[in-house]
């Protein structure tokens, strides 16, 4: 389908918006998540519930994404609004989409190393001012340009490559064979392994290991939906936590 | 010795300023302290309501370096304003003493906090929403919204509100108590076992060889023996096997990298 250049900027003032602190500072763990960003996307685009699964793809690769002191891999944002974007303009499956989004939210790192940059000239701007005694001019400073500039480097950006992205990933999809689509769904498997084991490594130990297992086998041999499989978590949970109360343990498992 | 006693109204500004624009000028060289300035503007006013000099003195304490998980750091401003009265009263609290509130403060908090929510709520939440997602239901993307936004708003309002009213000791029970370690410990398991469940959903990946065992019969890896032994194993190995990597310190860009390189070799080999 064709990209229409409003479509295009609506969805760049979308990814604008996740880095924002507009709507509140949950703006970041809200409309920043590729779920949030696919769904949006496909409103823009016409189709909601397509853009929520290829978001929902791609949200699992960086369901480890913790941006933490400054630092962070990726940008799980532009890779949502934009992967999904090109996945819908262009008729792409969930794991292409996931495949190609990937690359697109690490070059898009840059963006926000640029944005970390450029800010520290604004602290020294209000160092001045309140030296001044000009202390009102603090909230100013603090919103005002560093938004104009995260304005400039997120939207034009967005919005340039999904405007004429489409063209580019359908020219490149004409020159694909058929394997070369099956090694892209392989590539797509594989990428959510990232994701979750970033997560693991934050919550994984030797305690808590043995209910992963118990997960993708509730998932794999059981087919259970994963709100099932949370809500037995949460007994295990509970249980556990209690058993632990109960013995005087003070916590620290983990 | 004064009387000013702050309102809820004035504490409530002072944490919307910090609730709305923690990360607006987020910077590599101070990181938040610009935005911790204008959390503690409101306070600093009605604090010293005539008096220029203590306002610039006050805003310019703030404006050193910070950095902490916003939602759950913002206990630390909490008790800042508690201690900005205070010393606004005359009690004898030193430049020193914010800084060493502050600075001890930020890293533990930044700790525990990205841990809870970007480690544990978050990503528990994604899991489940996508799972709704999954099966073709909308309402995935709507719950993730309106659940984030009550839980984050809900958390980062409590500590700071908490943080005033209780001062330093609110904090030092949060941290020590053993409480926050079992929310952990409890998130942890459910989380981790989301995580497995997910795999199932995310990770289709299987054999696809085939042994030729003469004559029509045919020995196929996955269908004639890993689906019985153990459903899921190509899975789990190559997440454990990524764990491994990360564990090591290995960067995230790095493993992205390695994971499409391993993606092109197997599927143009037919292995998978």
């Amino acid at each position: 389908m064709e990209v229409t250049f409003l479509q295009a900027a609506l969805i760049g003032l979308f990814y604008y918006l996740s880095w924002s602190p507009w709507l509140t500072y949950v703006g970041f763990f809200t409309f920043n998540r590729p779920l949030l960003a696919g769904f949006i996307t496909g409103i823009i685009l016409g189709n909601p519930l397509e853009g929520a699964l290829i978001g929902a793809g791609i949200n699992v690769i960086y369901l480890g994404f913790i941006s933490a002191g400054g630092a962070q891999m990726g940008d799980p944002s532009f890779a949502g609004y934009v992967g999904t974007a090109l996945a819908i303009a262009s008729n792409l499956d969930i794991s292409t989409a996931m495949a190609i989004s990937v690359p697109l939210g690490t070059i898009a790192t840059v963006l926000w190393i640029a944005k970390m940059t450029i800010n520290s000239f604004f602290i020294h701007w209000a160092d001045k001012e309140v030296e001044k005694g000009n202390i009102n001019m603090v909230p100013f400073i603090n919103i005002v340009p560093p938004q104009i500039l995260l304005f400039v480097m997120s939207f034009i950006p967005a919005t340039l490559v999904v405007y004429y992205g489409p063209t580019a990933v359908n020219g490149m999809l004409n020159i694909l064979t058929p394997n070369i689509l099956h090694v892209f769904n392989v590539i797509g498997a594989m990428l959510p392994a990232l994701g979750i084991a970033m997560n693991l490594k934050l919550i994984g130990n030797n305690f808590t290991m043995p209910f992963f297992v118990l997960g993708i086998l509730c998932s794999v041999y059981f087919h259970m939906d994963i709100i099932i499989i949370s809500i037995i978590g949460i007994v295990i949970a509970l249980t556990i936590s209690a058993i632990n109360y109960r013995n005087g343990d003070k916590g620290g498992i983990v | 010795m004064k009387d000013i006693n702050l309102s809820k109204k004035d504490v409530r500004k002072s944490w919307f300023n910090w609730f709305m624009f923690a990360q607006s000028s987020y910077n590599y060289e101070r990181l938040q302290a610009l935005a911790f300035a204008h959390s503690m503007l409101p306070i600093i006013k009605k604090l010293y309501p005539k008096d220029k000099a203590q306002q610039k003195s006050g805003i310019t304490r703030h404006m050193s370096f910070f950095n902490t998980e916003p939602i759950c750091g913002s206990v630390i401003h909490g008790v800042t304003v508690a201690m900005e009265e205070e010393r606004a009263k005359g009690q004898p609290i030193t430049d020193e003493a914010f800084d060493g509130i502050k600075t001890g403060l930020m890293g533990p908090l930044a700790g525990v906090g990205d841990t809870l929510t970007q480690g544990v709520i978050t990503p528990i939440m994604l899991a489940i929403c996508i799972g709704i997602t999954n099966n073709n239901n909308i309402a995935g993307p709507i719950i993730f919204l309106l659940a984030q936004f009550m839980v984050m708003t809900g958390i980062s309002y409590n500590m700071w509100f908490n943080g005033y009213k209780y001062g330093r000791k609110a904090v030092e029970e949060i941290m020590s108590g053993g409480k926050i370690n079992r929310v952990i410990e409890a998130a942890s398991l459910l989380g981790t076992m989301v995580m497995g469940g997910l795999v199932g959903r995310f990770i289709p990946l299987k054999f696809y060889l085939n042994f030729n065992l003469g004559g029509n019969s045919t020995f196929n890896l996955q269908y004639d023996l890993l689906d019985k032994l153990m459903p899921g194993l190509i899975p789990l190995v190559l997440t454990l096997a990524v764990l491994h990597y990360v564990k090591k310190g290995t960067s995230p860009i790095k493993l992205m990298g390695a994971l499409i390189l391993f993606g092109i070799i197997t599927g143009c080999m037919g292995i998978f």
